[in-house]
């Protein structure tokens, strides 16, 4: 390489010294001298302007020159074929990559820091409606506008949220959001799935068991009212008989009471999730609980409370006393006698906690993560003879889900089980002062009516 | 057409801008599920559902008074010129009616409430269902071409305004057969003919936030005009 310079550079004062050499002859040094540098800028200059014209134009022949030139413009040739090589390579690449998305049965969509639609598969524009490339860069809660969208996209990393398509209101989707960190193209993953099928079968099961247990309602009351006629009869006098009804009229008041249950459950799986204006008195609702608890007990436990006195929660008067009621006997009846049952309710630093403590015969581990299931038994045989349903656990557990709030169970065997129930910190309020949701709507509500 | 908004040198004022837009559109996302759900009671016979509608107007009211709030910051700080204006004035405008069509779902949430109170026969509620259903797609379309402003759109959604109000006219017809016939239903045929009065109003609020979305994009006002011309012009 350096041999083409040295060429290049001898050529120049070469030139130079024959120009000074012929100008000293001719009596115009100056002239000469300047006309050949000017000759040899004038062709640098050319060399340049092919130089440009081709990397402009691919379709050009490449430049033929010699020399330093020539060097250069070889080497400029390799880079470039190097260049359209891998461009090459990596669109291959990417075209597999984006064909492989694009067939993905799930929608996904890549958002940016600010939930800007930054990328979008074929399912997604299917299942969202987002239609690219005229949607990207835009807000994604521009085009799902549903509010709780909004809040589910600003959270860190959600959990699942079911909508309704924007595109058919009979669609089901099901959102999930993965947080990816910075990649340079989006920070978060919105993945989204075709559940319309998944949530008519829900429905049908649901409503399944609605009719079911509304069906058997009818005749129960019959058979009830026929058992209770039966033992005032001078029948049950009869020792023989005596057994039998007493046994019927037992069983029929647990089927009773199981289609009951089963009759809430299904209400509280398919009606909307209450609405948080409604303050609760949660020390009242306790203490009425306490009592009920301390006549199921039959003075068979010792019960103590620690409850804050001004602790009120926002949320559904009903469920929560369902909630109270169905821990309070669980734990009577889980709790054999002389055992000590305590209920707790405080705000804590981050969450509102009932807890309700016992020292009772406790939940081995095992069971723990299918206890709130319906008809989960520890021990079937215990259970029914303390006239338990099945279905307590699992009804506090729907009721906690829709109040937003957590059900910690922390038990060991033969020591007892403490169930906590963590409701947001928001929706505890201090009872006595003016509740804030009110005074707003006195404030903002106009033009109605 | 390509409208985003990303002409500016102030980075910040482009967010701005971006940012009252998409407050608007989920204010109109709350507006559209405060319908869907009055919709769902009169359906269901939720009674539940039927007060949290109720209850909800006010968040609705607040949004109206943030976003407001906002735009009269940007025209105070800023002072826009030509179609960050037009969108501004856009986006106060479709907030307005946005809030009063708020006020209208809440209305239809009442009479689901007066029917499941009152245990009506749900004869008439087919007709009011289909009513629904029409004027919540338009609104749902007004607010997707406002987000894309898409002028094709928003002049679909012009069309559909005649369909929605033929349909109102049966209802009406229907009802006041109904109440000539036996006096004692005009409590209940007022309650549903104030219900698709309020259904009615909503679809013609969807063409003013259609008719804004033609303003942002052409910066023509085409209300008080005939459909027909207003398409004459655009072609």
């Amino acid at each position: 390489m350096m041999a083409e310079w040295r060429t290049a550079i001898f050529r120049l004062v070469g030139g130079l010294i024959l120009a000074i050499v012929a100008g000293m002859g001719i009596g115009e040094t100056a002239l000469v001298v300047g006309s050949v540098l000017a000759a040899v800028l004038c062709w640098q200059l050319w060399q340049l302007y092919r130089l440009q014209r081709w990397l402009n134009h691919e379709q050009l022949q490449v430049p033929e020159a010699g020399g330093v030139w020539g060097n250069l413009i070889a080497r400029l040739v390799v880079d470039k074929r190097r260049n359209r090589e891998s461009r090459d390579r990596l669109s291959k690449i990417i075209t597999r990559y984006s064909n492989v998305t694009q067939a993905l049965p799930d929608g996904v969509v890549v958002l940016g820091n600010n939930n800007e639609i930054k990328g979008v598969n074929s399912a997604a524009s299917l299942l969202l409606g987002i239609r690219l490339p005229q949607d990207s860069g835009q807000n994604i809660g521009n085009f799902i506008r549903d509010p709780e969208v909004t809040r589910f996209l600003n959270r860190e990393q959600g959990d699942v949220l079911t909508i309704r398509s924007p595109r058919n209101l009979h669609m089901r989707v099901s959102l999930r959001l993965v947080v990816i960190g910075k990649t340079g193209f989006g920070s978060k993953l919105l993945i989204a799935r075709d559940v319309t099928q998944l949530y008519q079968l829900e429905r049908v099961r649901q409503d399944f068991i609605a009719n079911v247990s509304h069906e058997l309602r009818t005749p129960l009351t019959v058979i009830t009212g026929y058992v209770e006629l039966l033992l005032s009869e001078d029948i049950a006098k009869n020792q023989a008989m005596q057994k039998p009804l007493t046994r019927i009229s037992d069983q029929t008041l647990r089927l009773t009471h199981i289609v009951d249950d089963l009759l809430n459950l299904s209400t509280l799986e398919s009606s909307e999730p209450p609405v948080f204006s409604e303050i609760v008195d949660m020390p009242a609702l306790i203490a009425r609980n306490l009592l009920q608890a301390r006549e199921l007990s039959q003075g068979q436990h010792t019960f103590s409370s620690e409850v804050d006195e001004h602790l009120g929660l926002k949320g559904n008067a009903h469920e929560l006393e369902s909630m109270v009621s169905n821990l309070l006997s669980n734990a009577v009846r889980y709790t054999p006698q002389q055992g000590k049952i305590s209920i707790r309710w405080a705000n804590q630093t981050d969450a509102a906690v009932l807890q309700i403590q016992d020292n009772g015969i406790g939940i081995p581990a095992a069971h723990l993560s299918r206890l709130t299931q319906r008809f989960y038994r520890v021990d079937p045989g215990r259970s029914r003879e303390t006239g338990g349903t099945g279905l307590g656990l699992a009804i506090v557990k729907h009721i906690l889900d829709r109040h937003g709030a957590r059900l910690q169970v922390d038990s060991q065997s033969d020591l007892g089980s403490t169930f906590s129930c963590l409701f947001r910190s928001d929706l505890a309020i201090r009872l006595g002062s003016s509740p804030p949701v009110k005074a707003r709507v006195h404030k903002l509500v106009r033009r109605t009516g | 057409m390509n409208m985003n908004i990303d002409h500016h040198i102030s980075s910040k004022f482009n967010e701005e801008l971006e940012e009252i837009r998409t407050r608007a559109l989920q204010m109109g996302g709350a507006v559209e599920k405060q319908l869907a759900n009055a919709l769902a009671a009169i359906n269901k016979g939720d009674l539940g559902l039927a007060k949290e509608v109720m209850a909800s107007d006010y968040l609705i009211n607040a949004q109206e008074v943030e976003i407001d709030e906002q735009c009269t910051q940007i025209l105070a700080t800023r002072q826009p010129a030509a179609r960050d204006l037009r969108l501004i004035v856009a986006v106060i405008k479709t907030i307005t009616d946005l809030e009063r069509m708020g006020d209208e779902a809440q209305r239809v949430g009442h009479m689901a409430k007066q029917l499941v109170e009152h245990s009506y026969p749900s004869k008439h509620f087919q007709q009011i269902r289909n009513l629904g259903n029409h004027v919540s797609h338009m609104l749902h379309d007004a607010l997707d071409a406002f987000a894309r402003t898409d002028m094709g759109a928003a002049l679909r959604v012009l069309e559909e305004d005649e369909r929605v109000d033929q349909e109102y006219e049966a209802i009406m017809r229907q009802l006041i057969t109904f109440m000539m016939e036996d006096p004692r239903s005009i409590p209940r045929s007022l309650e549903i003919m104030w219900s698709a009065r309020a259904l009615e109003r909503i679809g013609d609020r969807s063409c003013n936030i259609a008719e804004y979305v033609i303003y942002f994009v052409q910066g023509r006002d085409i209300r008080h005009t005939e459909l027909s011309d207003v398409q004459d012009d655009l072609d």
